[in-house]
């Protein structure tokens, strides 16, 4: 036995250690080589962006080819717009099927809309602006900032139903007894007691779905389409700043390619604090 | 604190705030408890003990119609709570007549002592002054022993309480919907031996205005804290009696096996 | 959308995924160099993801100390959070550029007589595509292989330091016992790819053919209908635009519906041990 173990120790010890560390390495690199292209990104976006960043940006219209100066406020606007609309369609209706998923869970109907919402987040977003374009802009004979919404809207429910779903189920069981013990009918419980306390948690959730559908463009092209002045009203075409960043990127002027960085610059300042802020939030509440 | 009064009035031929006949609970086609017929009388405090898995809990939880929220149960036989059968009250309003206190002590975290007390009152809707309010939440959390210690401290979460003056407030916020049984699942369980008996003191002192059925693991606080003792053994009820007899001279030899700590 | 894709499907019929000619204006519509470049794209994505996300993942659940695994999640999340046009505009000025004058000139130098590198170096095209994509599907297999493999007992890789395995032995096991799970990431992420609009419209130079040499521009589905969609010259060209989404979406819903009940069955058959 012992003569087994020292044949092991002499021809192979040295080979797996030195494998393990080998492979530990490169793991590290892996991380390094991940971890790389965002710092990249980031820098450079900065570095890009902040340079033709100034007060017109926010408060001037865009400018023609040739003429300096001019911002994106219309853009701005835009986005703002359109997650705002977004938002009134799919904060309440994520949070819904999240607590229909969480609290009715086990019914046939819970887990189909699980199902549904869990494919719904692996749809491609230009298919979602299809079906905006088929829902909204076909019937209506034009492109609209209420297309660009109702699509940003059906983007953010898989995020917020699913956050909701798993923010519920980390309330525990024995709040709801203690609630219903009391002779609180069940929808009282859920909404007074239940979603209550899991707000913290939803509210980051709903944060990192507004991130997302403010850097959305694909689904924006053909539903609310671009405008480089004001948007005269929600079912007329609308600026925003991801389609502003497309339209500018792929043209051939230095100036534009500035405009744009800054766009990008601004967007990604936009998601950076939100990350932070929802990193902060779910810290302090959940360790 | 109102409109039971006529309640009470009206039953009080019976003796019995509370009633089984063959009462069956099954979990997905296993029975949890066969035919239990316990009859509990007003004023009393029944302690519930058997070893874990006999349906302590199952049968306090079908007492206010908690099975409902569990998927796949199935309860048969007859309950009669305070003169009626339970099927004919609304689920809400048999937890309101009938409260319970849990294990884990599981005050809502996000509201204050205050809001906690009277979470029964508002979030069931009932609008009322706010100094009756007031006089709601002194009075029962007098009751509940707690009043002294967190006066001062009314607006605080009530997760800044210790473990034993959560489960106190647990208590002051079933009183506070005046129930006229209090059912208890292990309060002490997850408690320190000091506040423990602290709210050992508080069931013996809200005795008097109710119905008290405490499930319990530890056989001592059986003894020390009721008046009747309920032996519970695989699903069923093996020996219903005065907690005296029960512990001092049992009749079935099962209970005396359990009691004497042969098994269990 | 399966209406509204109508008269492209009368048109063409089962030709529409099989041919690739695509011309609008003689109402010619064959989808098939679409899917072929979104296939492709999505694959070389995969290859490289795939082996650098396993290895982000091994290094945050077992390697790293917990603060540099704080922020080597955090960063990673936020990879995932960059929306797809900022890393398409940084891929226009900075990926492409970089292909074609560091890159591409030193495959085909040592490598040129693959098909694969054949062809004019210049940055858009199959490869930078598939770069940025990589990019983009990191962060999500990532995560997903992160979580598959916390959720393998800490007991599992104690048995295997108990019986003398090395550091790497013993992740290995947990890699092995992950593998329906990583599977399950690795095809969410190909759905992602596959998905995936405009960092792929701004990069793989937009061109319908189908070419070996990965320097070569391609197209997608999803870019074809990101560029033409709104300006479609007409019914037919629209509803044939319909359809290339409706292929997409159905290869889409495929591909997570089997990926969730890969990762379905993985946490479920960890949660009963």
């Amino acid at each position: 036995m012992e003569d087994y173990y020292a044949h092991i120790k002499d021809s192979h010890l040295r080979k797996r250690k030195f494998t393990s560390s080998l492979m530990i390495f490169l793991c590290i690199i892996a991380a390094l080589a991940a971890v790389l292209p965002l710092v990249y990104i980031f820098f450079y976006t900065t570095a890009a962006g902040a340079s033709a960043l100034n007060i017109d940006f926010f408060t001037e219209l865009p400018k023609p080819v040739g003429e300096t100066g001019g911002g994106m406020a219309n853009a701005i606007a835009g986005t703002l717009t359109l997650v705002g609309l977004g938002s009134i369609i799919g904060i309440p209706v994520g949070i819904m099927a999240g607590i229909y998923i969480n609290e009715y869970s086990g019914n046939i109907t819970a887990n189909a809309i699980k199902f549904v919402t869990d494919v719904l987040a692996g749809v491609p977003s230009i298919i979602i602006g299809i079906f905006a374009y088929g829902v909204l802009v076909i019937p209506m004979q034009r492109f609209s900032a209420l297309a660009g919404g109702f699509a940003l809207g059906i983007l953010m429910i898989p995020t917020i139903t699913r956050i909701t779903e798993e923010m519920l189920k980390l309330v525990p069981q024995t709040l709801r007894e203690a609630s219903l013990a009391l002779g609180i009918p069940r929808w009282k419980t859920t909404v007074l007691i239940v979603l209550k306390t899991a707000s913290g948690g939803i509210i980051t959730g709903i944060l990192l779905a507004i991130a997302r559908a403010a850097g959305e463009t694909a689904p924006l092209l053909f539903t609310s389409f671009g405008n480089n002045y004001w948007a005269e009203s929600l079912d007329g075409p609308m600026a925003s700043i991801p389609v502003q960043i497309f339209n500018y990127a792929i043209s051939p002027y230095e100036e534009w390619h500035r405009k744009a960085w800054a766009g990008a610059f601004v967007l990604i300042t936009l998601i950076f604090i939100i990350s932070l802020a929802v990193r902060f939030v779910t810290r302090k509440k959940y360790g | 604190m109102h409109e039971n009064t006529t309640n009470i009035t009206g039953q009080k031929e019976s003796k019995f705030s509370l009633e089984t006949e063959n009462l069956n609970v099954s979990f997905s086609g296993r029975n949890a408890i066969s035919d239990i017929s316990i009859k509990i009388r007003y004023n009393s405090i029944t302690a519930i003990i058997g070893p874990s898995g006999c349906g302590k809990s199952t049968f306090l939880r079908s007492l206010n119609f908690m099975h409902d929220l569990t998927q796949g149960s199935e309860v048969t036989g007859s309950i009669n709570v305070l003169g009626k059968d339970i099927t004919d009250y609304d689920s809400t309003e048999i937890r309101r007549k009938v409260g319970m206190v849990f294990q884990k002590p599981n005050p809502f975290p996000t509201m204050s002592v205050f809001e906690n007390v009277i979470a029964g009152l508002s979030l069931n809707g009932f609008r009322m002054m706010r100094n009756k309010y007031n006089d709601i939440v002194e009075e029962a959390l007098s009751k509940a022993g707690l009043w002294d210690e967190v006066k001062d401290r009314l607006k605080v979460s009530a997760m800044s309480l210790s473990g034993g003056q959560q489960q106190r407030l647990c208590i002051a916020r079933t009183l506070a919907v005046s129930p006229e049984i209090v059912l208890m699942d292990e309060p002490t369980s997850a408690l320190d031996p000091k506040s423990t008996a602290r709210i050992e003191e508080t069931i013996h002192e809200i005795k008097s205005k109710y119905t008290i059925i405490i499930v319990t693991h530890n056989m001592q606080q059986a003894a020390r804290a009721s008046d009747y003792t309920a032996f519970f053994y695989l699903g069923k009820l093996i020996e219903h009696s005065k907690t005296r007899n029960v512990f001092t001279s049992p009749k079935e030899k099962l209970t005396e096996e359990y009691i004497t700590g042969k098994f269990g | 959308m399966f209406t509204d894709s109508a008269p492209s499907r009368l048109l063409t019929g089962w030709s529409f995924i099989i041919t690739n000619e695509w011309e609008p204006v003689k109402e010619n519509f064959g989808a098939l160099s679409f899917i072929y470049g979104t296939v492709v794209s999505s694959l070389i994505a995969l290859v490289i993801a795939l082996p650098v996300s396993i290895g982000v993942a091994v290094f945050l659940s077992e390697i790293a100390p917990s603060i540099i695994k704080t922020t080597v999640s955090f960063l990673v999340e936020i990879l995932a959070a960059i929306p797809s046009i900022i890393y398409g505009f940084w891929g226009i000025f900075v990926l492409a550029p970089f292909l074609r004058t560091d890159i591409q000139p030193v495959l085909q130098s040592y490598l040129g007589f693959l098909p694969f590198f054949k062809g004019n170096p210049i940055g858009f095209g199959l490869l930078a595509a598939g770069i940025i994509l990589a990019i983009m599907v990191i962060p999500i297999i990532t995560a997903i292989t992160r979580d598959v493999l916390n959720a393998i007992p800490v007991s599992q890789r104690e048995a295997a330091y108990a019986l003398g395995a090395t550091r790497w032995e013993a992740i290995k096991m947990a890699l092995l016992n992950a593998k329906s799970g990583i599977l399950g990431a690795t095809i969410l992420g190909l759905g992602r790819a596959v998905g995936e609009t405009m960092a792929v419209t701004m990069l793989i130079g937009n061109k319908a053919q189908i070419s070996l040499s990965l320097f070569e521009p391609a197209y997608t589905m999803a870019s074809v209908i990101a560029n033409e969609f709104a300006e479609a010259s007409g019914r037919i060209h629209l509803s044939a635009l319909i359809e290339v989404g409706l292929v997409l979406f159905g290869v889409t819903f495929i591909i997570n519906s089997f990926a969730r009940i890969l990762i379905y069955s993985f946490t479920r058959k960890t949660e009963r041990r």
